[in-house]
Protein backbone atom coordinates (compact mmCIF):
# COMPACT_ATOMS: atom_id res chain seq x y z
CA UNK A 1 0.00 0.00 0.00
CA UNK A 2 2.60 2.76 1.14
CA UNK A 3 4.66 1.88 -1.81
CA UNK A 4 1.43 2.53 -4.32
CA UNK A 5 0.74 5.80 -2.32
CA UNK A 6 4.99 6.64 -2.96
CA UNK A 7 4.61 5.83 -6.21
CA UNK A 8 1.59 7.98 -6.83
CA UNK A 9 3.18 11.29 -6.27
CA UNK A 10 6.08 9.55 -7.76
CA UNK A 11 7.04 12.65 -9.72
CA UNK A 12 10.76 14.36 -11.56
CA UNK A 13 12.10 14.05 -8.21
CA UNK A 14 12.56 10.28 -7.89
CA UNK A 15 15.85 8.79 -7.27
CA UNK A 16 16.80 5.23 -8.27
CA UNK A 17 17.78 3.43 -5.09
CA UNK A 18 20.14 0.61 -6.39
CA UNK A 19 19.28 -3.01 -4.44
CA UNK A 20 22.48 -3.36 -2.52
CA UNK A 21 21.88 0.26 -0.55
CA UNK A 22 18.97 0.14 2.33
CA UNK A 23 17.80 3.30 0.97
CA UNK A 24 18.96 6.72 -0.61
CA UNK A 25 20.70 8.19 2.42
CA UNK A 26 23.10 5.28 2.40
CA UNK A 27 23.58 5.31 -1.27
CA UNK A 28 24.45 8.82 -0.97
CA UNK A 29 26.81 8.15 1.81
CA UNK A 30 28.26 5.46 -0.03
CA UNK A 31 29.49 7.44 -3.28
CA UNK A 32 30.83 10.30 -0.88
CA UNK A 33 32.71 8.14 0.80
CA UNK A 34 34.29 6.61 -2.37
CA UNK A 35 35.35 9.79 -3.51
CA UNK A 36 36.88 11.02 -0.18
CA UNK A 37 38.77 7.48 -0.39
CA UNK A 38 40.23 8.44 -3.64
CA UNK A 39 40.82 11.84 -2.50
CA UNK A 40 42.86 10.29 0.56
CA UNK A 41 45.08 8.45 -1.79
CA UNK A 42 45.32 12.11 -3.86
CA UNK A 43 46.71 13.79 -0.58
CA UNK A 44 49.32 10.47 0.03
CA UNK A 45 49.98 11.29 -3.36
CA UNK A 46 50.76 15.04 -3.01
CA UNK A 47 51.89 14.44 0.18
CA UNK A 48 55.45 12.84 -0.79
CA UNK A 49 55.90 15.53 -2.81
CA UNK A 50 54.97 17.97 -0.04
CA UNK A 51 57.31 16.22 2.63
CA UNK A 52 59.91 16.54 0.20
CA UNK A 53 59.64 19.96 -0.63
CA UNK A 54 59.92 20.82 3.24
CA UNK A 55 63.34 18.81 3.78
CA UNK A 56 65.02 20.72 1.09
CA UNK A 57 63.82 23.83 1.49
CA UNK A 58 64.39 23.41 5.48
CA UNK A 59 67.90 22.25 3.96
CA UNK A 60 68.61 25.63 1.21
CA UNK A 61 66.05 28.44 2.25
CA UNK A 62 68.41 31.06 1.03
CA UNK A 63 68.74 29.30 -2.49
CA UNK A 64 65.26 28.63 -2.78
CA UNK A 65 64.02 31.94 -1.89
CA UNK A 66 66.87 33.42 -4.86
CA UNK A 67 65.35 31.02 -7.26
CA UNK A 68 61.44 31.47 -6.65
CA UNK A 69 62.06 35.69 -6.96
CA UNK A 70 61.97 34.19 -11.02
CA UNK A 71 58.45 33.25 -10.58
CA UNK A 72 57.52 37.00 -9.68
CA UNK A 73 56.98 39.93 -11.61
CA UNK A 74 59.03 43.36 -11.95
CA UNK A 75 57.89 46.22 -13.46
CA UNK A 76 59.34 45.21 -17.03
CA UNK A 77 57.27 42.35 -17.54
CA UNK A 78 55.30 41.82 -20.56
CA UNK A 79 51.15 42.48 -20.55
CA UNK A 80 51.41 42.86 -16.25
CA UNK A 81 54.25 44.93 -15.92
CA UNK A 82 52.34 47.95 -15.48
CA UNK A 83 50.03 46.60 -12.97
CA UNK A 84 53.23 45.42 -11.05
CA UNK A 85 54.76 49.21 -11.28
CA UNK A 86 51.09 50.55 -10.18
CA UNK A 87 50.98 48.20 -7.01
CA UNK A 88 54.56 49.71 -6.15
CA UNK A 89 56.47 46.22 -5.93
CA UNK A 90 60.09 45.39 -7.13
CA UNK A 91 58.97 41.92 -7.37
CA UNK A 92 55.34 40.74 -7.62
CA UNK A 93 54.00 37.27 -7.93
CA UNK A 94 51.25 38.80 -9.94
CA UNK A 95 50.47 35.66 -12.30
CA UNK A 96 50.59 33.49 -9.72
CA UNK A 97 47.91 35.09 -7.25
CA UNK A 98 45.54 35.88 -10.02
CA UNK A 99 45.91 31.99 -10.78
CA UNK A 100 44.78 31.35 -7.68
CA UNK A 101 42.17 33.78 -7.92
CA UNK A 102 40.88 32.01 -10.78
CA UNK A 103 40.94 29.03 -8.99
CA UNK A 104 38.86 30.19 -5.94
CA UNK A 105 36.23 31.66 -8.62
CA UNK A 106 36.60 28.43 -10.22
CA UNK A 107 35.44 26.35 -6.77
CA UNK A 108 32.62 29.10 -6.38
CA UNK A 109 30.94 28.38 -9.69
CA UNK A 110 31.53 24.70 -9.34
CA UNK A 111 29.81 24.49 -5.68
CA UNK A 112 26.78 26.96 -7.46
CA UNK A 113 26.60 24.02 -10.18
CA UNK A 114 26.15 20.87 -7.59
CA UNK A 115 23.13 23.78 -5.62
CA UNK A 116 22.02 24.11 -9.16
CA UNK A 117 21.51 19.97 -9.67
CA UNK A 118 20.43 19.78 -5.89
CA UNK A 119 17.39 21.87 -7.01
CA UNK A 120 17.21 20.10 -10.95
CA UNK A 121 17.31 23.51 -12.46
CA UNK A 122 19.21 22.05 -15.73
CA UNK A 123 20.02 25.50 -17.17
CA UNK A 124 21.79 26.93 -14.07
CA UNK A 125 23.46 23.70 -14.12
CA UNK A 126 25.26 24.50 -17.19
CA UNK A 127 25.83 27.91 -16.75
CA UNK A 128 28.12 26.85 -13.39
CA UNK A 129 29.65 24.08 -14.98
CA UNK A 130 30.83 25.61 -18.34
CA UNK A 131 32.12 28.70 -16.47
CA UNK A 132 34.07 26.61 -13.91
CA UNK A 133 35.66 24.82 -17.70
CA UNK A 134 36.14 28.44 -18.79
CA UNK A 135 37.88 29.63 -15.08
CA UNK A 136 39.98 25.96 -15.18
CA UNK A 137 40.69 26.66 -18.84
CA UNK A 138 42.02 30.11 -18.31
CA UNK A 139 44.48 28.68 -15.43
CA UNK A 140 46.24 26.44 -18.01
CA UNK A 141 46.74 29.41 -20.39
CA UNK A 142 48.87 31.70 -18.05
CA UNK A 143 50.86 28.30 -17.11
CA UNK A 144 51.22 27.09 -20.39
CA UNK A 145 51.83 30.92 -22.02
CA UNK A 146 53.07 33.35 -19.26
CA UNK A 147 54.33 30.87 -16.70
CA UNK A 148 56.21 28.01 -18.11
CA UNK A 149 57.80 29.51 -21.13
CA UNK A 150 60.29 31.91 -19.74
CA UNK A 151 61.36 29.35 -17.57
CA UNK A 152 61.94 26.80 -21.18
CA UNK A 153 63.77 29.97 -22.91
CA UNK A 154 66.02 31.24 -19.28
CA UNK A 155 67.14 27.64 -19.34
CA UNK A 156 65.80 27.16 -15.62
CA UNK A 157 64.17 23.56 -16.82
CA UNK A 158 65.99 21.01 -14.53
CA UNK A 159 68.24 18.53 -16.69
CA UNK A 160 70.78 18.65 -19.41
CA UNK A 161 69.73 21.91 -20.39
CA UNK A 162 69.74 23.33 -16.96
CA UNK A 163 72.11 26.21 -17.58
CA UNK A 164 70.43 29.97 -16.51
CA UNK A 165 72.06 33.03 -16.29
CA UNK A 166 73.33 34.88 -13.04
CA UNK A 167 70.69 37.32 -13.43
CA UNK A 168 67.71 34.32 -13.28
CA UNK A 169 69.16 32.43 -10.04
CA UNK A 170 69.19 35.80 -8.04
CA UNK A 171 71.95 35.11 -6.21
CA UNK A 172 70.89 31.33 -5.52
CA UNK A 173 73.42 28.84 -5.82
CA UNK A 174 72.76 26.82 -9.60
CA UNK A 175 72.35 23.36 -7.11
CA UNK A 176 70.01 24.14 -4.99
CA UNK A 177 68.05 26.27 -7.55
CA UNK A 178 67.88 23.28 -10.16
CA UNK A 179 66.49 21.22 -7.31
CA UNK A 180 63.99 24.08 -6.74
CA UNK A 181 62.65 23.97 -10.46
CA UNK A 182 61.92 19.97 -10.09
CA UNK A 183 59.93 20.69 -7.59
CA UNK A 184 58.40 23.46 -8.97
CA UNK A 185 57.94 21.57 -12.09
CA UNK A 186 57.05 18.25 -10.39
CA UNK A 187 54.21 19.73 -7.97
CA UNK A 188 52.38 22.48 -10.25
CA UNK A 189 53.53 20.13 -13.36
CA UNK A 190 51.51 16.97 -11.50
CA UNK A 191 48.36 20.10 -10.28
CA UNK A 192 48.04 21.01 -13.71
CA UNK A 193 47.38 17.33 -15.38
CA UNK A 194 45.02 17.46 -12.44
CA UNK A 195 43.54 20.72 -13.47
CA UNK A 196 43.16 19.17 -16.79
CA UNK A 197 41.72 16.05 -16.39
CA UNK A 198 39.32 18.33 -14.10
CA UNK A 199 38.16 20.16 -17.05
CA UNK A 200 37.90 16.73 -19.08
CA UNK A 201 35.76 15.09 -16.02
CA UNK A 202 33.64 18.66 -16.18
CA UNK A 203 32.92 18.63 -20.04
CA UNK A 204 31.68 14.99 -19.66
CA UNK A 205 29.61 15.64 -16.81
CA UNK A 206 28.37 19.00 -18.99
CA UNK A 207 27.85 16.54 -22.27
CA UNK A 208 25.44 13.97 -19.90
CA UNK A 209 23.77 17.05 -18.59
CA UNK A 210 23.23 18.30 -22.19
CA UNK A 211 21.79 14.84 -23.28
CA UNK A 212 19.60 14.81 -19.99
CA UNK A 213 21.13 11.54 -18.74
CA UNK A 214 19.29 10.52 -15.66
CA UNK A 215 22.85 9.06 -14.15
CA UNK A 216 22.60 12.71 -13.47
CA UNK A 217 19.81 14.91 -14.05
CA UNK A 218 17.81 12.76 -11.17
CA UNK A 219 20.68 12.47 -8.64
CA UNK A 220 22.99 15.89 -7.52
CA UNK A 221 25.34 13.27 -6.16
CA UNK A 222 27.44 12.64 -9.16
CA UNK A 223 27.63 16.83 -9.89
CA UNK A 224 28.45 16.86 -6.08
CA UNK A 225 31.51 13.95 -6.62
CA UNK A 226 32.92 15.84 -9.41
CA UNK A 227 32.80 19.13 -7.30
CA UNK A 228 34.35 17.40 -4.39
CA UNK A 229 37.04 16.56 -6.80
CA UNK A 230 37.50 20.00 -7.84
CA UNK A 231 37.66 21.65 -4.48
CA UNK A 232 40.29 19.04 -4.05
CA UNK A 233 42.43 20.14 -6.73
CA UNK A 234 41.95 24.12 -5.52
CA UNK A 235 42.93 23.24 -2.28
CA UNK A 236 45.83 21.75 -3.56
CA UNK A 237 46.74 24.91 -5.27
CA UNK A 238 45.85 27.26 -1.92
CA UNK A 239 49.24 25.33 -0.30
CA UNK A 240 51.09 25.25 -3.83
CA UNK A 241 50.95 28.88 -4.00
CA UNK A 242 52.58 30.19 -0.70
CA UNK A 243 54.94 27.81 -0.54
CA UNK A 244 56.75 28.39 -4.29
CA UNK A 245 55.40 31.92 -4.57
CA UNK A 246 55.86 33.49 -1.16
CA UNK A 247 58.81 32.28 -0.19
CA UNK A 248 60.36 35.15 2.59
CA UNK A 249 64.18 35.75 2.19
CA UNK B 1 16.93 27.46 3.53
CA UNK B 2 15.03 25.35 0.75
CA UNK B 3 14.29 21.38 1.14
CA UNK B 4 15.05 19.12 -1.65
CA UNK B 5 12.59 16.13 -1.30
CA UNK B 6 13.85 12.81 -2.63
CA UNK B 7 11.67 9.68 -2.71
CA UNK B 8 12.92 6.34 -4.14
CA UNK B 9 11.67 3.37 -5.81
CA UNK B 10 13.28 0.27 -4.54
CA UNK B 11 13.68 -0.50 -0.76
CA UNK B 12 11.34 -1.90 2.33
CA UNK B 13 7.93 -0.87 1.81
CA UNK B 14 7.56 1.63 4.32
CA UNK B 15 7.53 5.05 2.66
CA UNK B 16 10.70 6.59 2.93
CA UNK B 17 11.87 10.34 2.56
CA UNK B 18 14.93 12.00 2.65
CA UNK B 19 15.55 15.69 3.19
CA UNK B 20 18.61 16.72 2.56
CA UNK B 21 19.36 21.00 2.43
CA UNK B 22 19.89 23.17 -0.18
CA UNK B 23 22.44 25.60 1.19
CA UNK B 24 21.34 29.41 0.50
CA UNK B 25 23.81 31.07 -2.01
CA UNK B 26 24.56 33.91 0.45
CA UNK B 27 26.62 31.18 2.36
CA UNK B 28 28.40 30.64 -0.72
CA UNK B 29 29.46 34.60 -1.91
CA UNK B 30 30.58 34.94 1.76
CA UNK B 31 32.84 32.06 1.59
CA UNK B 32 34.60 32.90 -1.75
CA UNK B 33 34.68 36.64 -0.74
CA UNK B 34 36.40 35.67 2.31
CA UNK B 35 38.59 33.19 0.27
CA UNK B 36 39.54 36.25 -2.02
CA UNK B 37 40.45 38.34 1.30
CA UNK B 38 42.63 35.54 2.38
CA UNK B 39 44.43 35.31 -1.08
CA UNK B 40 44.81 39.28 -0.65
CA UNK B 41 46.22 39.43 2.69
CA UNK B 42 48.60 36.58 1.96
CA UNK B 43 50.15 38.06 -0.41
CA UNK B 44 50.63 41.72 1.24
CA UNK B 45 51.93 40.29 3.94
CA UNK B 46 54.41 37.63 2.35
CA UNK B 47 55.83 40.96 1.34
CA UNK B 48 56.56 42.49 4.34
CA UNK B 49 60.38 41.61 5.33
CA UNK B 50 59.48 40.96 9.47
CA UNK B 51 62.38 41.58 11.91
CA UNK B 52 63.58 39.13 13.85
CA UNK B 53 62.39 38.97 16.94
CA UNK B 54 63.68 38.21 20.41
CA UNK B 55 61.33 36.41 22.81
CA UNK B 56 62.60 37.77 26.22
CA UNK B 57 65.79 37.45 25.46
CA UNK B 58 66.18 33.89 25.85
CA UNK B 59 66.19 32.91 22.18
CA UNK B 60 65.26 34.79 18.97
CA UNK B 61 62.08 34.28 16.34
CA UNK B 62 64.06 34.45 13.09
CA UNK B 63 61.05 37.16 10.71
CA UNK B 64 61.40 34.51 8.16
CA UNK B 65 59.94 32.45 10.55
CA UNK B 66 57.46 35.01 10.78
CA UNK B 67 56.62 35.41 7.58
CA UNK B 68 56.43 31.81 7.03
CA UNK B 69 53.79 30.81 9.84
CA UNK B 70 51.88 33.83 8.64
CA UNK B 71 51.84 32.06 5.06
CA UNK B 72 51.19 28.07 6.11
CA UNK B 73 48.40 29.62 8.87
CA UNK B 74 46.18 31.76 5.97
CA UNK B 75 46.25 28.82 3.78
CA UNK B 76 44.96 26.31 6.17
CA UNK B 77 42.75 28.89 6.79
CA UNK B 78 41.74 28.84 3.32
CA UNK B 79 41.33 25.16 2.88
CA UNK B 80 39.75 25.35 6.10
CA UNK B 81 36.66 27.05 4.35
CA UNK B 82 37.14 25.25 1.11
CA UNK B 83 36.53 21.87 2.81
CA UNK B 84 33.72 22.91 5.52
CA UNK B 85 31.64 25.23 3.38
CA UNK B 86 32.45 23.91 -0.70
CA UNK B 87 33.43 20.12 0.19
CA UNK B 88 30.40 20.32 2.41
CA UNK B 89 32.59 18.31 4.95
CA UNK B 90 30.74 20.39 7.85
CA UNK B 91 27.06 19.25 7.25
CA UNK B 92 28.29 15.93 6.04
CA UNK B 93 27.87 12.88 8.29
CA UNK B 94 29.74 11.41 10.48
CA UNK B 95 31.46 8.62 8.31
CA UNK B 96 32.30 11.02 5.74
CA UNK B 97 33.62 13.32 8.00
CA UNK B 98 36.15 10.40 9.52
CA UNK B 99 37.27 10.15 5.93
CA UNK B 100 38.09 13.05 5.17
CA UNK B 101 40.09 13.55 9.00
CA UNK B 102 42.12 10.26 8.08
CA UNK B 103 43.67 11.68 4.55
CA UNK B 104 45.00 14.78 6.25
CA UNK B 105 45.96 12.65 9.52
CA UNK B 106 47.81 10.24 7.22
CA UNK B 107 49.40 13.62 5.92
CA UNK B 108 50.76 14.53 9.06
CA UNK B 109 52.06 11.31 9.92
CA UNK B 110 54.26 11.42 6.65
CA UNK B 111 56.18 14.13 8.74
CA UNK B 112 57.70 11.93 11.28
CA UNK B 113 59.94 11.31 8.67
CA UNK B 114 62.08 14.31 10.10
CA UNK B 115 62.56 12.45 13.29
CA UNK B 116 65.07 10.17 10.57
CA UNK B 117 66.61 12.77 8.85
CA UNK B 118 67.22 15.29 11.88
CA UNK B 119 69.12 12.61 13.54
CA UNK B 120 70.74 11.36 10.60
CA UNK B 121 74.25 12.67 10.02
CA UNK B 122 74.51 15.06 7.16
CA UNK B 123 76.38 14.04 4.00
CA UNK B 124 77.35 17.46 2.02
CA UNK B 125 77.09 17.19 -1.55
CA UNK B 126 80.28 18.21 -3.04
CA UNK B 127 80.13 22.05 -4.07
CA UNK B 128 76.25 22.40 -2.71
CA UNK B 129 76.78 22.94 0.95
CA UNK B 130 79.36 22.77 3.49
CA UNK B 131 78.96 20.20 6.06
CA UNK B 132 76.11 21.46 8.67
CA UNK B 133 76.15 18.59 10.86
CA UNK B 134 72.72 16.78 10.48
CA UNK B 135 70.63 16.53 7.53
CA UNK B 136 68.08 18.77 8.61
CA UNK B 137 69.91 21.86 10.16
CA UNK B 138 70.38 25.26 8.40
CA UNK B 139 70.93 29.04 9.73
CA UNK B 140 68.71 30.86 9.33
CA UNK B 141 70.58 34.06 10.14
CA UNK B 142 72.95 33.32 7.55
CA UNK B 143 70.66 33.57 5.07
CA UNK B 144 68.62 36.44 6.30
CA UNK B 145 71.80 38.69 7.39
CA UNK B 146 73.13 38.71 4.05
CA UNK B 147 74.93 36.25 2.10
CA UNK B 148 76.43 38.25 -0.48
CA UNK B 149 74.66 37.86 -4.34
CA UNK B 150 76.87 35.07 -6.11
CA UNK B 151 79.36 36.89 -8.20
CA UNK B 152 81.26 34.85 -11.12
CA UNK B 153 84.16 34.50 -8.88
CA UNK B 154 82.40 32.99 -6.09
CA UNK B 155 80.24 30.51 -8.90
CA UNK B 156 84.14 29.14 -9.88
CA UNK B 157 84.28 27.29 -6.42
CA UNK B 158 80.92 26.54 -6.49
CA UNK B 159 80.81 24.10 -9.29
Amino acid sequence: MATLAHDSHESEMVVHVHHQYENIDQQNESYIVGMWCFLVTEIMFFGALFLMYTIYRWNYQFDFYGAHLELSQTPDSPIVGPIVKALGYQEFPLWGALNTTILLLSSFTMVLAVRAAQLRVKKDVLKYLGSTIVFASIFLVIKLSQEWPPKWTHKLVPGANFNPELAHLHGANPHPAELFYCLYFAMTGLHGIHVLAGIGILTALVVLWKKGAKSVTEDYVPTEMVGLYWHFVDLVWIFLFPLFYLIPR
Amino acid sequence: MAHGQLHHRSGPAAVQEHTFHVHPVKMYVRTVIGLIVLMCATVYLALIPFRDVSIFGLTTLPGTMINNVIAMAIATAKATLVLNFFMGTRFATRLTKMWAFAGFFGFSLMFLVYGDYSTRKYEPTPRWSSDTGSSLSRSVHESREGRAPVGESDMAGRF
